[in-house]
C-alpha cells in the first residue's frame, strides 16, 4: 500500500476567501501577541485586510473557469457560494469597521482575541456557503458557532452578555443536536454524505412508505429542518433570538443577524431545494409553514418591543420570514429573489445595528425606545441615517428592501404561492407600524424631561460599571462620539442600501446567476 | 504458520515473565534506589540483611504483606478500596506491548505508542481515587495536584513521540511510517544501528522528563511532597493497598524506560543480537520449539535491552539525588510554556528537514539540527528555571510586586525584597 | 458460540449496566468514574469490530482525557462524599423515552440500509481500522477526500481554545 497524496494546489484555489479570512485571523492572534496593548485597537487593520483578501479572492474565483469542485466534492465554489460569500464579506467588513471605539467603550481588553473571533466566525459561515457535503456543512456551522458563542459572552462582566452567551451556547448545541442526527439519518437513508450522492439516490429511488428508507428519509429532513430553522432563527425556534441579539456586543449582532442567517439560507438551498428536490412535495409543507408562521409571528412580536436592539432581532426573525418564502417556492427564481434579499438584507440591517451601536453606553445602556425621543435635534445626522435604514427594512420605495421584497412577493406570485405574497404583504404591514415608531420617537417627540445622566446614575448597572457621574453627564449630553471607521461603515452602508435600491439591476443578474438562471 | 500450542505456551510464559518481571523489578529497584542514593550522599545505605544489606527489601515486602490495612471510618469505601488495583492494572496492562525480543512479545498492536499513552492516562483515575475516596485533606490536595500534572505531562509526552513516527515513515521502503514498537525497533535497525537517540535527541529528553512526571518521580514528585502534604493521595493507605501504589510505581519506571529504549534507544539491537548470524552459525536443533539459534539471540537481544532499561532506571534514581523538588506552579509553567511548544517546534523542524533536504544528507541534517534544538533547549530551560528571578517567585510575590510597581492595589501594604519575605505570610489581598 | 461473541456479551452486558449506574447512581464522583467503565467497554467492542485505533483513541481521549476533565471540576467544586449529587430529576421519563426512540431510530435506519452495513462489515473484515488505514483514509483519498474537514475540525479546536481562554482569563 503506497500513500498518494490527491489534494493538488487547485484544490486550495477554490477555497481561497476561507484561506485568506484565516490567515487573517491567525495573524491577527500573532500580531497581537506582539505589539503593546495600547496599539491593539489598530489590529482591525488586519481583519478589514483580511475581508478585503477575501473579496479578492471571489473576484478571482468568478474569473476562474473550470470545475468549481474542489477536495473531493466536499466544498465548492459555483455562483451560488459566491455569491453568499460576498453577502457574508460585506456584513464582517461592515461589523469590523463598526468595532473600534465600541468595543473598547464596554470595556473589552482582549481586542486581539475579538477581531480573530470574528473572522474564524466569518470564515465558518464562508466555509457552510460552500459545502457541498454535509459533514462539512456541520463542521462549518460548528466553526461560526463557537466564535458566536464567546463573542456574544465578550463583554467582561455584564451579565446580560454572559447570558446571552450561556443561551446561545446550550440552545445552539440542542439545535446542533438534531442537525446531526438528521444528517445521520440522511446518510442512513440514502447512504450518501455528499449532496450529489444523496440528490442521485432520491432521484433514481420512488419515494414510497413501504421501501424502508422512507420513514428514515422524512425523519432525517424534519430534523435537519429544525436544525438549520434554529440558524436561520424561524419560528418557532426563535426563542433564543431576541435575548442573544439584546445581549451580546452590537457589531458581534450585525454579524450573527446576517452572516448566519446567510449561511444557514444557502445550507438550506444546497439541502432541500437542490439535493432533496426530488422529494419536493414531502418538504415543502414544512418550509411554506415555517414561512408564514415566521413573517407573521416576528412581526406581531416586535411591535410590542421597547428596546431597539430587541425590536430589530424580531425585525430579523420576521425578516428570515420572507427569506423562507423563497426556500419553500422551490423554484430558481426563488432562490434569486432570496440571495437578493439576503444582500439588501445585510446592508440595511447591519447600517441599522451600526447606529445603534453609536448611540450605546456601557452594559447596553441607551437602547430602549425613550432613549430615541428627541434624538433628530441631537444627532441629526445619525437620526437621519437610522430612519433610511428602517425605511428600508420596512420596504419603503427607493431602497434596497422595497426592491428585495417586491423580488421574493413576485417570485412567490409566479412560483404559484399567491398566498404566501398575500400573507407577507399583511405583515409588512404591521412591520410598517414598529420601524415607523421608532422615526417616530426620533423625530416627533421631544427630548425627555429629566436628563438621561439621572435615569442612568440612579440605575445600578451603571454604578457597579464604575463609571463617575461627571462621565455619564458627558455622555448624556453629547452623546458618545462616532469613530471615523464606524462612520465609514455607516456611509457604505447607506451607499448600498440606497444603491442596491436605485440600481438593483448588476446585484439581481449576479443573484439569478447563483440561482443557475440565464 | 505454527501450531496453537506453540501460541499458548509462548503467550503464558511471556506473561509469566512480565508479572516476575514487575515484582522483582521494584524489589531490585528499591534496594538500588537506596544504595545508590547512600552512595552519592556519602552514605552507606542498608548493609545489616543479606551481603552489602541486598535482602533489606525482601523484609520489606515481607513486612509489607503482614501489615494491617487501615482503613478511616469516614472513607468513601468502594473508591478507596478499588483505587490501588486500578492504579496498577494499567501498568501491568501495558506491558503487552512492550517488545523486549521478537520473541518475547504478546501481541502485534499495530497501535503500540498510542496504547501506551491510553493507559498512562487510565493511571490518573486510580490517583484521583485514591485522593477524592480517602476524605482527607492531604489526599485530596496531593490527588489533585497529580491529576494536574499527568494530564499536562501527558501531552509533550505524546507530541515528543511524533518526531520519531515521522522518522519511521522516511526510514520505511514504502513512505508509511508506524506507531507499533516492532516496527519502530526494526526500523532502527535499517541500515546498521540508527538509533533515533541519534536523530531525535531533544525527544529522548522531552519524553524522559515527562516520564519523570508521569511517574511521579523526583524532581515532580510533589503530589507527595512529604515536607508539605504527608504523603498526598497515598496518606491514608497501609500494608498492602499502599504496596500496590509503590509496584505501580515501580513498574511505570520500567515501562517508561522500556518505552524509551525501544523509541529511542534501539530496543534489543546491540553487538551479538544479530538473528541471521546464529541461524548461519549454530544449526543445531534438538528438535524441541525453539532452535538453539533463536535462543541464544532470544537471550542476547532480551540482555541488551535489559540493559539499556536498567540504565535509564539508574537515570531516574541519578535524578532524584541531583535535582530539588519544583514548586507546583513552576511545575505547571514548565510543562505549558516550555515543554509543549519545544516540542511542537521540534516536530515541525523535523517534518521540514526530512521533507526538505535531498536524500543523501536528510538524515544527517535532521539529526545536527535536532541536537542544536537540544542546545537550543538546554540554553532556554537554564535561562527560564535558573537564571530569571521571574520563573522562581510564587505568584503571589509577583502579584505584590506588580502592585507596588503600578500604585495599584494595596497602597498601604509595606514592599520589602521578595526575597526576604517569610515563607508563612499569607497571601495579601491586594493581589488579584 | 464462539470466544468473540461470548466477549461481546460481556462487554456489552458491562457496557449496558455501567450506563445505567451513570444515570442512576446518586454520588456524582461514581457516576463519572463509571463512565470510564462506559468508555472502557465500548473500546472493547470496537475492538471485537477490528477497530483498533478507534478503539484506543476512545480510552485515551474519552477515558483518560474527557472524565478526567469531568472528575476534576467536581473534585474543585463538590463537598467530597455529597450524597445525592446527582439527583434524578422530573424529566428522567422523558428523557428515557427521546433515547428509546434515539435509539429505535438508529437501529430503523440501519436495519433497511444493505448497502451501509455492507459496507460496515466489509470495513470490519479489512482491517479498515488500523492506524495506517486511517492515515490513508484521511490523506490518500479514493472517492471523497477527508483532508479538508481533517483541517476545519482542527480550526473548530482552534476557536474551543481561544473562546476557552477569553472567558476563563482573569482581567490584569
Amino acid at each position: 500500500m503506497a500513500f498518494t497524496y490527491a489534494i493538488s494546489g487547485g484544490d486550495w484555489a477554490r477555497i481561497a476567501p476561507e484561506l485568506a479570512l484565516l490567515v487573517a485571523a491567525l495573524l491577527v492572534m500573532l500580531v497581537d501577541a506582539l505589539i503593546p496593548a495600547r496599539l491593539r485597537g489598530a489590529l482591525v487593520i488586519i481583519g478589514v485586510m483580511g475581508v478585503l483578501a477575501a473579496l479578492a479572492g471571489v473576484i478571482m474565483l468568478y474569473a476562474s473557469s473550470g470545475s468549481p469542485s474542489a477536495f473531493g466534492g466536499m466544498v465548492t465554489s459555483d455562483p451560488l457560494a459566491l455569491f453568499a460569500t460576498l453577502v457574508i464579506l460585506a456584513a464582517t467588513g461592515l461589523s469590523l469597521l463598526l468595532s473600534p471605539g465600541y468595543i473598547e467603550r464596554q470595556g473589552t481588553r482582549q481586542q486581539g482575541e475579538f477581531y480573530a473571533l470574528v473572522m474564524l466566525a466569518a470564515t465558518g459561515m464562508v466555509l457552510m456557503a460552500a459545502s457541498t457535503n454535509l459533514m462539512m456543512i456541520f463542521l462549518g456551522l460548528e466553526l461560526l458557532s463557537l466564535p458566536l458563542y464567546v463573542l456574544c459572552a465578550f463583554a467582561p462582566g455584564q451579565q446580560r452578555a454572559q447570558e446571552s452567551g450561556m443561551k446561545y451556547f446550550l440552545l445552539s448545541s440542542f439545535a446542533s443536536g438534531f442537525l446531526l442526527y438528521g444528517m445521520a439519518l440522511i446518510y442512513g437513508a440514502t447512504g450518501a454524505t455528499n449532496l450529489g450522492g444523496i440528490n442521485h439516490f432520491v432521484a433514481t429511488h420512488a419515494m414510497s412508505a413501504t421501501a424502508g428508507f422512507g420513514p428514515i428519509l422524512l425523519g432525517g429532513m424534519a430534523l435537519l429542518a429544525v436544525g438549520l430553522a434554529f440558524k436561520v432563527s424561524a419560528i418557532p425556534f426563535h426563542a433564543w433570538t431576541p435575548d442573544v441579539y439584546q445581549g451580546a456586543l452590537t457589531p458581534v449582532t450585525a454579524l450573527m443577524s446576517v452572516g448566519t442567517k446567510m449561511a444557514a439560507f444557502v445550507a438550506l438551498i444546497r439541502v432541500f431545494d437542490v439535493a432533496l428536490a426530488p422529494v419536493r412535495a414531502d418538504w415543502q409543507g414544512i418550509m411554506w409553514a415555517l414561512a408564514i408562521l415566521t413573517m407573521v409571528g416576528g412581526n406581531i412580536l416586535a411591535a410590542t418591543q421597547t428596546n431597539v436592539k430587541r425590536l430589530l432581532a424580531y425585525s430579523s426573525i420576521a425578516h428570515a420570514g420572507y427569506l423562507l418564502i423563497g426556500i419553500a417556492l422551490g423554484t430558481q427564481a426563488g432562490i434569486a429573489a432570496l440571495l437578493y434579499y439576503m444582500a439588501a438584507y445585510a446592508v440595511m440591517n447591519v447600517g441599522a445595528f451600526g447606529v445603534v451601536l453609536a448611540l450605546e453606553r456601557v452594559a447596553g445602556l441607551g437602547t430602549n425606545l425613550d432613549d430615541y425621543r428627541g434624538l433628530a435635534s441631537r444627532r441629526p445626522a445619525l437620526a437621519a441615517a437610522l430612519a433610511v435604514f428602517l425605511f428600508a427594512l420596512a420596504g419603503i420605495p427607493g431602497t434596497a428592501g422595497f426592491v428585495a421584497k417586491y423580488a421574493i412577493f413576485a417570485a412567490a406570485v409566479t412560483g404559484g404561492h399567491a398566498e404566501l405574497t398575500i400573507i407577507g404583504v399583511v405583515a409588512s404591514m404591521i412591520g410598517f407600524y414598529y420601524y415607523l415608531r421608532v422615526i417616530w420617537a426620533m423625530y416627533f417627540v421631544p427630548a425627555p424631561d429629566m436628563p438621561a445622566a439621572e435615569a442612568a446614575n440612579a440605575n445600578p448597572h451603571l454604578s457597579l460599571a464604575g463609571l463617575n457621574s461627571a462621565v455619564v453627564t458627558k455622555l448624556a449630553a453629547s452623546g458618545t462620539p462616532l469613530a471615523f471607521s464606524a462612520g465609514l461603515a455607516l456611509a457604505l452602508a447607506l451607499i448600498g442600501t440606497l444603491g442596491l435600491g436605485i440600481f438593483p439591476a448588476p446585484l439581481i443578474s449576479l443573484a439569478r446567476q447563483a440561482a443557475g438562471l440565464p | 504458520m505454527v501450531n496453537i500450542g506453540f501460541q499458548i505456551v509462548h503467550f503464558v510464559i511471556t506473561i509469566l515473565f512480565f508479572i516476575f518481571l514487575v515484582a522483582t523489578n521494584a524489589v531490585i529497584m528499591v534496594y538500588l534506589e537506596r544504595k545508590v542514593m547512600a552512595l552519592m550522599q556519602d552514605r552507606v545505605g542498608p548493609k545489616h540483611y543479606g551481603p552489602f544489606g541486598s535482602l533489606q527489601s525482601t523484609y520489606d515486602v515481607l513486612k509489607l504483606l503482614l501489615k494491617e490495612i487501615v482503613r478511616s471510618r469516614e472513607t468513601d469505601n468502594a473508591i478507596f478500596m478499588l483505587a490501588p488495583m486500578i492504579f496498577f492494572a494499567p501498568v501491568l496492562t501495558a506491558f503487552v506491548m512492550l517488545p523486549f525480543s521478537p520473541f518475547m512479545t504478546t501481541s502485534a498492536l499495530g497501535t503500540g505508542i498510542l496504547l501506551y499513552v491510553a493507559l498512562s492516562s487510565l493511571d490518573v483515575i486510580g490517583v484521583f481515587m485514591a485522593g477524592w475516596g480517602s476524605n482527607s485533606k492531604y489526599s485530596l490536595i496531593g490527588g489533585l495536584r497529580s491529576t494536574a500534572q499527568m494530564i499536562s505531562y501527558e501531552l509533550p509526552l505524546l507530541l515528543s513521540l511524533v518526531g520519531v513516527v515521522m522518522l519511521t515513515s522516511f526510514v520505511s521502503h514504502n513512505g508509511i511510517g508506524s506507531i507499533s514498537f516492532t516496527d519502530i525497533i526494526n526500523a532502527q535497525m535499517h541500515p546498521w544501528w540508527l538509533w533515533f537517540v541519534l536523530l531525535q535527541p531533544l525527544g529522548l529528553i522531552i519524553y524522559y522528563t515527562c516520564g519523570l512526571a508521569e511517574t511521579n518521580r523526583a524532581p515532580f514528585d510533589l503530589p507527595e511532597a512529604e515536607s508539605e502534604l504527608v504523603a498526598g493521595y497515598l496518606t491514608e493507605y497501609s500494608g498492602m493497598q499502599w504496596a500496590m501504589f509503590f509496584l505501580g510505581e515501580y513498574g511505570n519506571m520500567l515501562i517508561v524506560s522500556s518505552v524509551a529504549t525501544a523509541l529511542f534507544l534501539g530496543g534489543w539491537s546491540g553487538p551479538g543480537a544479530d538473528l541471521a548470524f546464529w541461524h548461519a552459525h549454530v544449526t543445531a536443533n534438538p528438535g524441541g520449539i525453539f532452535s538453539v539459534a533463536d535462543l541464544i539471540f532470544n537471550v542476547i537481544a532480551v540482555f541488551w535491552f535489559l540493559v539499556k532499561v536498567y540504565a535509564l532506571q539508574g537515570i531516574f534514581i541519578w535524578v532524584r539525588t541531583t535535582l530539588p523538588r519544583l514548586r507546583a506552579d513552576q511545575l505547571m509553567q514548565y510543562a505549558w510554556l516550555i515543554l509543549i511548544p519545544m516540542t511542537l517546534l521540534n516536530i515541525l523542524v523535523t517534518a521540514v528537514l526530512l521533507l526538505a533536504v535531498p536524500q543523501p544528507y536528510t538524515l544527517w541534517v535532521t539529526g545536527g539540527v535536532n541536537f542544536l534544538l537540544l542546545i537550543g533547549y538546554i540554553i532556554l530551560l537554564t535561562r527560564a528555571i535558573g537564571a530569571s528571578p521571574k520563573g522562581t517567585l510564587p505568584p503571589w510575590v509577583e502579584a505584590r510586586k506588580r502592585a507596588a510597581r503600578t500604585g495599584l492595589g494595596a497602597p498601604g501594604l509595606p514592599k520589602p525584597p521578595a526575597a526576604s519575605l517569610p515563607p508563612g505570610e499569607p497571601e495579601p489581598a491586594a493581589s488579584r | 458460540m464462539d470466544l468473540a461473541s461470548i466477549v461481546f456479551l460481556v462487554l456489552a452486558a458491562i457496557l449496558v449496566g455501567s450506563a445505567l449506574a451513570v444515570v442512576t447512581l446518586r454520588n456524582i464522583v461514581h457516576a463519572a468514574l463509571f463512565l470510564v467503565l462506559v468508555f472502557g467497554a465500548a473500546a472493547g467492542i470496537y475492538i471485537l469490530l477490528n477497530a483498533e485505533f478507534i478503539a484506543i483513541v476512545q480510552i485515551l481521549v474519552y477515558a483518560g482525557a474527557v472524565t478526567i476533565l469531568i472528575l476534576f471540576a467536581i473534585m474543585l467544586t463538590q463537598n467530597p462524599n455529597s450524597r445525592g449529587s446527582n439527583p434524578m430529576n422530573r424529566q428522567a421519563l422523558i428523557a428515557a423515552f427521546i433515547a428509546a426512540a434515539l435509539c429505535a431510530g438508529i437501529i430503523f435506519a440501519l436495519s433497511q440500509n444493505n448497502a451501509i452495513s455492507a459496507a460496515a462489515s466489509q470495513a470490519v473484515t479489512q482491517n479498515a481500522g488500523t492506524a495506517v488505514a486511517i492515515g490513508n483514509l484521511l490523506y490518500s483519498p479514493t472517492s471523497y477526500s477527508y483532508v479538508l474537514p481533517f483541517e476545519i475540525a482542527t480550526l473548530v479546536l482552534l476557536v474551543a481554545i481561544v473562546g476557552a481562554i477569553v472567558i476563563g482569563r482573569e482581567e490584569d
